[in-house]
């Protein structure tokens, strides 16, 4: 450690202090910035500004929960897997096989990644893109009355009329495909190998949320430290 | 706003500049991360369609001989020196997709008489149509398919036009203009209308529910497979290559 005492030595500012000082300059105009004040999470001290980084870790491990899960299941029973895509009515059933050979592998592709945090943006496009999917075939399905259940995890297939489950399934996929869009939106996220390949620039980890309007005043951070 | 992400970008580098601050190289790790997340997504559709690919067997005509004794259909050489049980109802989805995956691997073995296939004509979700009854509706038919010597075909179609559940299924007349379509011989509409067969699908079906070789610990469904007597796993895609090297 070089021996210098940063509180008598104005010019030792760490690069991490003057850029700070540097892109959120004090115009005067901005009086009500709020204060970073420290929440207790668990044990730890965390600021505000990082509670995003905690949200969108929590999604990105539900998220992959839910891939890891419904591939798993899906991968466990291929013939089951076969029978809930082709109730969709939607594939020749040529394709039918296909389908469901490469759909367990991709979820479980997507589970591992997100859990991991690799890729995190890129998966979480795939994600979102194959939830589309999902729900596609869903809205597909119930506008022509098949009675079918989703298959979502594992099981699938025909159901006598009456026990299909559109409404409750469609939310549910929803939700999952809120899940994705944070994580296509905000990628960063704690506990993820993106974050140790790619480290934050100058600690700037107050980036704004989704659906935080505010101007992001921190037009550094889109030079360096970008997740993918 | 306005300002495109490069202006801002540059703008951002000047600023930093200006204050004497060289901003952090960039790492190249995001660009890792992307790419490693690629090459995993690609692997795994690549390995799926690999699976995919494996299970795939050159569609065949089915050139084997075809016998019927009740409810039974036994397909290929009575001679083989495999013998495969398969129960199966003709509205069940796994049997559709159970057809779809292994009837060309099956055809290929009864033509080269390497395995006999016994179909067990069954019924147990006749009440999973609208109006109910197309399971035996469409067993009695297969059952006339075997006499008129259109067995394969027919049950190829079968299941390749298989109803959703719930819906009416092919009726009687629609099951003897089918037979007519691929060339039946003999009475086939006279058979089809007479549903002969029902009462002794009916049997066959308690029959199969009770016996712990077809339904261990009682629970029965379609579609059972049987190798030589024991039931066996019909998600092991090896199953009747193994069966048939022994």
């Amino acid at each position: 450690m070089a021996p210098m005492d940063r509180s008598s030595d104005p010019d030792a500012l760490s690069a991490q202090e003057a850029a700070r000082e540097h892109v959120r300059p004090r115009r005067g105009a901005r009086p009500c910035e709020p204060v970073p004040r420290p929440v207790w999470i668990g044990s730890a001290v965390v600021t505000p500004a990082r509670l995003p980084d905690l949200v969108g870790t929590a999604v990105r491990c539900a998220l992959a929960a839910v891939w890891l899960v419904s591939g798993g299941m899906k991968l466990a029973d291929p013939l089951q897997a076969a029978v809930a895509v082709d109730a969709y009515r939607v594939l020749p059933a040529a394709l039918v096989p296909v389908v469901a050979a490469v759909l367990p592998l991709l979820e479980l592709a997507l589970g591992g990644l997100l859990l991991l945090g690799i890729g995190t943006r890129l998966a979480a496009v795939v994600s979102a893109v194959v939830l589309l999917g999902f729900v596609a075939g869903l809205v597909q399905a119930w506008a022509r009355g098949l009675s079918i259940d989703c298959g979502c995890f594992g099981g699938g297939g025909p159901v006598p009329p009456g026990e299909e489950q559109y409404p409750l399934t469609l939310l549910r996929d929803l939700g999952f495909l809120a899940l994705a869009l944070w994580l296509v939106v905000r990628p960063r996220t704690l506990l993820a190998l993106d974050r140790v390949w790619d480290p934050p620039a100058g600690g700037h980890d107050a980036r704004s949320g989704p659906g935080d309007a505010r101007p992001a005043p921190v037009d550094a951070d889109r030079t360096a430290g970008r997740t993918w | 706003m306005g300002r495109s992400e490069r202006e801002r970008r540059q703008a951002a580098q000047a600023r930093l500049q200006a204050a004497g601050i060289s901003p952090a190289k960039k790492s190249g790790g995001a660009a890792r991360g992307l790419m490693i997340g690629a090459v995993v997504l690609v692997v795994a559709v690549g390995a799926g369609l690999y699976v995919a690919w494996q299970n795939y067997a050159a569609p065949v005509e089915p050139t084997y001989p075809v016998a019927r004794d009740g409810v039974v259909v036994t397909a290929g050489n009575p001679a083989a020196p495999v013998t495969v049980d398969v129960y199966e109802d003709y509205l069940c989805p796994s049997c559709k997709q159970f057809e779809q995956i292994y009837g060309d691997e099956i055809t290929a073995a009864l033509n080269d008489g390497k395995a006999k296939v016994q179909y067990h004509h069954i019924a147990i979700l006749d009440d999973r149509s609208a109006p109910p009854g197309y399971s035996s509706r469409a067993g009695n038919a297969a059952l006339c398919a075997a006499d008129a010597g259109i067995f394969p075909a027919y049950h190829e179609r079968l299941y390749a036009d298989q109803p959703a559940e719930g819906a009416a299924g092919k009726t009687v007349e629609e099951l003897a203009a089918l037979g007519t379509e691929l060339g039946a011989t003999g009475d086939f509409a006279g058979c089809v209308t007479r549903q002969a067969e029902t009462q002794a699908m009916t049997d066959a079906t308690d029959a199969a529910a009770a016996d712990p070789a077809v339904a261990p610990g009682g629970r029965f469904g379609t579609p059972t497979v049987l190798v030589g007597g024991t039931k066996i796993d019909i998600n092991d895609s090896g199953w009747l290559s193994n069966a048939i090297n022994g």
